[in-house]
């Protein structure tokens, strides 16, 4: 462990030396700003209270549009798999809109809801729900029919089958894609507030760039990162989490 | 239902649902500027015979294949070192897992204000996308070389040349084309969100080639919802193509490996 930070310290200090010495030399202020005052911009906006402003806006908007796929893809996806009709209906509009990414739909979404919420909203929860659908699909098409089979026998009903052998066994698959979906919810909440909304991380890279303020976007792009670390590794911890009960 | 009379109605239900559905939204959605699939339809003839769906497509193949050339050719070698030494992982590892979380659209931006508002941007975003997969699974694909077959071939007194031809190349493909299978993945995403962003942000329009810039177009200027829908399953086909070009290159590659299932997971 002390050998990790180690590596990361030396790794990381020879890193902000080279950019200090290049940005130095090369004295361009809006293209290469010093990591000095990347710094303070950076300790400016987390004292300002801006950093947590614009961090809940964007965490909130991503719970929400992820909370909408999980629950439309989990239950759609364990309603597809288990009705042959429905899966046969589904297949082609699933093949058709799953390649058209989530950033596509963003000139149609903002026409439809304006800027504000509802898009960052949507565009997350387009991207996450595929992932999730698909994996909850194939999660319990693999299903070892063996096990469905004998709880038949020892006389479970659809309901119980349901709950207490299919979907035990579909669950690290339907997490994986939970974890997919999350990452590309996330990926696809920086553009849609990018261009889309008047709030929120992305919009706040933007707004610091139309005012040239070049350290406010790389000190933004670090928060961004951070938060980027922090929910993956709070993704992952979940992961395990649950994996271990269900295992 | 029984299993007989459902295996019947299969087919018919495959393309029955989906037609009635896309009949249904003809049905349902009032003239005017509302997108419709017999304007979609009309948008799709109209932007073909004048071309510029195609220039469009053209254009956005480029950045897509410029960006993701470029970060294959970086992030293959890259990973191959890292894979191979440790004391490479050691040093690049930190810097690599750095800027992994940062989306490569919280870049563009940067971008912007580097390369400017048109092509050159797009590439740039294009390319962080594909690098990190790309540069994860090819060191991942090194790293799992066995090193038992290594020794054997050198036992039967392989060249460090050949070694590295015969044994480690065929060894490491497999992983690296799934960073590549990834990496065109999101490369395709990023140029999208690429053009969209670089569009939105800037007013000059000469330098606007791609689908992302043409559907803006569509959305702020000239306004046609139409031909919106046209560019977004432009979009989806375009995607599926160079998914399926990149699998027959694998099979192409790796004629020894049994074709891979359909990427289900997106």
């Amino acid at each position: 462990m002390a050998r990790d930070v180690w590596r990361y310290a030396r790794t990381m200090g020879l890193f902000v030396a080279v950019w200090l010495l290049v940005s130095r030399w090369a004295d361009l202020p809006l293209l290469l700003p010093s990591p000095a005052a990347v710094g303070r911009e950076f300790t400016r906006v987390a004292l300002a209270g801006e950093a947590w402003a614009e961090l809940s806006v964007s965490l909130g908007r991503l719970a929400i549009g992820y909370a909408f796929a999980l629950v439309l893809g989990v239950g759609g996806g364990m309603l597809v798999a288990t009705v042959p009709l429905l899966r046969a209906a589904a297949r082609v509009p699933v093949e058709v809109l799953r390649p058209i990414s989530g950033i596509a739909w963003i000139p149609v979404t903002l026409y439809a809801l304006g800027p504000g919420d509802g898009v960052p909203v949507f565009i997350i929860f387009y991207a996450a729900v595929f992932p999730i659908l698909l994996n909850t699909i194939a999660g319990v098409e693999q299903v070892d029919r063996r096990l469905v089979q004998a709880a038949r026998t020892l006389g479970a009903g659809r309901g119980l089958v349901l709950r207490r052998v299919v979907w035990p066994a579909a669950l690290p698959v339907v997490l994986t894609g939970a974890r997919i979906g999350f990452g590309a919810g996330w990926s696809a909440i920086i553009v849609a507030e990018l261009v889309g909304s008047p709030s929120g991380l992305g919009f706040a890279i933007e707004r610091a760039r139309q005012l040239l303020q070049t350290d406010a976007v790389l000190a933004w792009i670090a928060y961004i990162g951070l938060l980027g670390y922090l929910v993956d590794t709070g993704m992952r911890w979940m992961v395990r989490r649950v994996s271990w009960h269900a295992a | 239902m029984r299993r007989e009379a459902v295996a019947r109605l299969e087919p018919v239900v495959v393309w029955g649902a989906p037609l009635a559905l896309v009949a249904l939204w003809q049905l349902a959605v009032p003239g005017g500027l509302l997108p419709t699939p017999l304007g979609v339809l009309r948008g799709l003839l109209e932007l073909s015979a004048d071309g510029r769906l195609l220039r469009a497509l053209l254009w956005s193949s480029v950045h897509i294949l410029s960006g993701f050339g470029l970060a294959a050719a970086i992030a293959i070698p890259l990973g191959a070192l890292v894979g191979g030494s440790a004391a490479a992982e050691g040093w690049l590892r930190p810097l690599v897992e750095t800027f992994r979380p940062i989306a490569p659209y919280a870049w563009v931006p940067m971008a912007i204000l580097w390369l400017g508002f048109g092509s050159p941007a797009v590439v740039a975003i294009v390319g962080y996308a594909a690098f990190f997969p790309i540069f994860v699974n090819t060191a991942e694909a090194v790293r799992r070389i066995p090193p038992s077959l290594v020794r054997a071939a050198r036992t039967l007194g392989a060249s460090r040349l050949m070694i590295a031809r015969r044994v480690m190349i065929p060894g490491a493909l497999p992983l690296v084309f799934v960073g590549l299978r990834l990496g065109l993945g999101a490369a395709w995403i990023a140029v999208i969100a690429g053009e969209l962003a670089t569009a939105m942000s800037g007013t000059d329009q000469s330098v606007w080639n791609g689908i992302g810039q043409m559907m803006f177009v569509f959305y702020a200027y000239s306004i046609n919802l139409n031909y919106l829908v046209v560019g977004m399953l432009g979009v989806g086909a375009v995607a599926l193509v160079l998914d399926a070009g990149l699998r027959r290159l694998e099979a192409a590659v790796m004629p020894w490996r049994r074709p891979a299932r359909s990427n289900r997971t997106g």
